[in-house]
């Protein structure tokens, strides 16, 4: 199902391929038991229904209902990413960022209630749900950073007047943090050194980018808010989306040619 | 401007490079069509032969000459100009790599990337893993400049999808006692029957490279010289090439027969005792071991096994990345050209397969003809290839045993 949205070799008509790989998505979401489709409204709509979804430990819902929506959660957002990619500004890139977050919020929720001090076998099943695939230390990390990734973008749009949508700050800073929580839970249940170390790490870069994307003393002033929030440096693009503007410094440069596009980047047909 | 850049030249359009560096600035994207295109407009009666609607045609030169690697194909087009933009103000009104189409339409541009893995070995991290989006929020934070102390992002950021949780991969190994007891069971003659397995297999699959891996036989043999976690992965390649170069003899048997796998047998039944450990460390080297076990398996009438080991070797070799084109990476001369044979043995190796059960191709149906983009390995031995070897010094060697190898490739492609 995803094959034809990361294939390397057709990457034209990304949009309608996230259309139609949402639409079966959204088929599947109504076919799951206990309404799991709210967890992730193909629609756009920044409405949620995942208030009380997420907020349910493993032993109140059973542990394959909880898994199947962490795979809705991790589709959605594979389907989705993509979108961020585009190499050219796009309203779909707009709409799967939102998407992407709230899959993202509702994927920390779920997995962090399973992680949460509780008996040993809430442990067990919150274990395994951040262990099995498509779940992972990884994904979890990810949908924390997703979530501040689309503060950042959506902030900025603001600014640029481009998109006046944003969503609120105390939940997803509370999000973020539970995630960052979540993280050093997982570390600390490995018992390995190295494991919680670099969980650990992982969870700090996660707390710092938090603490710089949401101000400390969020107040009803949209000024105070403004001055605190990542600003534009000068001359960048606002809505740059342009996926070939490689940062400065990159730990991955280290083994991979930065600068190089692959070769079938140009070897598109054509729409699919 | 003294110099034009090479890809402005190539394009045949007025450079407008700045010879101004800025270094707050984002590195110079080689990739810019727009502006490309917008040169290319005012300035038309210098283009020599380039379509509008194919700007890049550096790129399709270089996907098309993959198909024959000459020593002299340096390609020195893929690497950016050495300045940066001269403009990167808001009022660029078009960054957009569609641009080049009347109508734009977004391209998804992620791309895979390796990472390191508790091991330290190199491992691809496809988009699926998320890489892509870190290395967007890694850029995104610089541009914002959020945290001027720390602008990277920690290396286990990117690989905690390979992160070994509980600990069980960073122990250290348990094995050298076994180690130590198969080597000292080994024929004595071993590093000459290596030699010869080695010559005699590599025309048709050039797997091993020979120095490096008669160095690492001694230094396994070597007593005084320590065992390090990679010495099982040389003892299961020492065994394989020794199953495969003792095909033929008698060993100890006393059957009445022609003696084919007599003697083989008990160095693929040692093998075999080490297996779990081996595939423990997916690196290069386990690739080879399992390339070699795959053809004593097929001589060897263990078409099954033959077939599950070419799963496990397919996987692998997509995790190290070698499906993907080596300017991607950077790695030494000698390691770039194992990769590409090792690559191409697996695929002939699994495109057998074909012959034998057509719904376990993996490889060349699988994957399709364009989603593996590595290049052919090249013509003359290896000789004299080294890590340090630049690959311009390549040019003055004659043909290699490789030959036949290369014709089979060139039959799959």
């Amino acid at each position: 199902m995803l094959e034809n949205l990361y294939t390397t070799t057709r990457r034209r008509g990304g949009v309608a391929k996230i259309l139609r790989l949402q639409a079966e998505l959204d088929m599947w979401a109504r076919s799951l038991p206990g309404g799991a489709s709210s967890a992730t409204a193909g629609d756009g709509s920044l409405e949620s229904n995942t208030a009380n979804d997420g907020a349910m430990a493993p032993t109140e819902a059973s542990f394959e209902h909880s898994f199947l929506k962490v795979v809705l959660c991790i589709a959605t957002i594979q389907v989705h990413r993509p979108a961020l990619s585009f190499t050219s500004p796009d309203p779909q890139s707009t709409t799967s960022l939102h998407i992407s977050k709230r899959a993202s919020a509702t994927l920390v929720k779920i997995l962090a209630a399973g992680l949460e001090p509780a008996d040993s076998e809430s442990h067990l099943e919150g274990l395994l749900l951040s262990l099995l695939y498509p779940s992972g230390a990884h994904m979890l990390w990810q949908a924390g950073l997703t979530l501040l990734y689309a503060h950042w973008k959506l902030r900025l749009a603001v600014q640029s007047n481009a998109d006046s949508s944003i969503s609120s700050e105390p939940e997803d800073n509370e999000t973020v943090q539970r995630c960052v929580l979540a993280l050093r839970r997982l570390g600390d249940l490995t018992a390995e050194a190295d494991s919680g170390h670099r969980l650990g790490q992982c969870a700090d870069v996660l707390d710092m980018l938090r603490d710089k994307t949401f101000p400390q003393h969020l107040g009803t002033d949209n000024v105070t808010q403004e001055a605190s929030a990542p600003r534009l440096v000068d001359g960048w693009d606002q809505v740059s989306w342009n996926v070939w503007d490689w940062p400065m410094e990159s730990v991955l440069e280290f083994t991979n040619s930065m600068d190089v596009a692959p070769l079938d980047f140009f070897n598109s047909p054509g729409l699919t | 401007m003294s110099t034009q850049c090479s890809p402005c030249v190539s394009a045949g359009v007025v450079c407008i490079r700045s010879a101004k560096l800025q270094r707050n600035r984002k590195r110079k994207s080689f990739y810019e069509n727009e502006g490309i295109e917008q040169r290319r407009t005012t300035t038309t009666s210098q283009t020599q032969g380039h379509s509008p609607s194919n700007p890049f045609p550096l790129q399709q030169d270089v996907s098309t000459s993959g198909t024959s690697v000459s020593p002299s194909n340096t390609i020195p087009e893929l690497r950016p100009a050495s300045a940066t933009r001269s403009q990167t103000t808001g009022g660029r009104s078009h960054v957009s790599a569609s641009g080049r189409k009347p109508t734009s339409e977004p391209i998804i541009g992620h791309m895979g990337r390796l990472v390191n893995d508790d091991q330290g070995v190199a491992m691809f991290a496809g988009t699926t893993t998320g890489v892509h989006f870190v290395s967007q929020a890694e850029q995104q934070v610089q541009m914002l400049r959020m945290n001027s102390a720390h602008s990277q992002f920690p290396s286990c950021v990117y690989s905690l999808h390979l992160h070994d949780l509980w600990g069980y991969t960073s122990r250290p190994p348990s094995d050298s006692e076994s180690i130590r007891s198969i080597v000292s069971s080994l024929p004595l003659d071993a590093e000459a029957i290596l030699l010869a397995a080695i010559e005699r297999w590599t025309p048709i699959y050039p797997i091993m490279h020979k120095t490096t891996t008669i160095q690492a036989f001694r230094a396994l043999v070597d007593e005084s010289t320590p065992l390090t976690g990679e010495s099982i992965v040389v003892l299961h390649q020492v065994l394989g090439l020794l199953a495969l170069g003792s095909l033929g003899y008698q060993g100890h048997c006393t059957r009445d027969h022609y003696h084919f796998l007599c003697l083989s047998e008990t160095h693929y039944s040692t093998s075999a005792t080490i297996l779990d450990k081996v595939l423990e460390r997916p690196c290069l080297q386990t690739l080879q071991s399992l390339e070699i076990m795959q053809i004593y398996l097929q001589v060897s009438s263990r078409n099954t096994m033959a077939s599950h080991f070419g799963g496990i070797a397919t996987r692998l070799a997509q995790s190290l990345g070698l499906h993907r084109h080596s300017h991607r990476f950077r790695f030494d001369p000698l390691e770039t050209e194992l990769r590409r044979r090792v690559w191409w043995c697996q695929y002939s190796l699994d495109t057998y397969v074909f012959g034998i059960a057509l719904d376990k191709l993996m490889l060349t149906i699988k994957l399709g003809s364009q989603a593996h983009t590595t290049a052919c390995p090249v013509l003359f031995g290896t000789k004299m290839l080294t890590q340090t070897c630049p690959r311009a010094l390549t040019t003055i060697y004659s043909p290699g045993p490789t030959l036949p190898f290369l014709c089979l490739v060139k039959a799959h492609r």
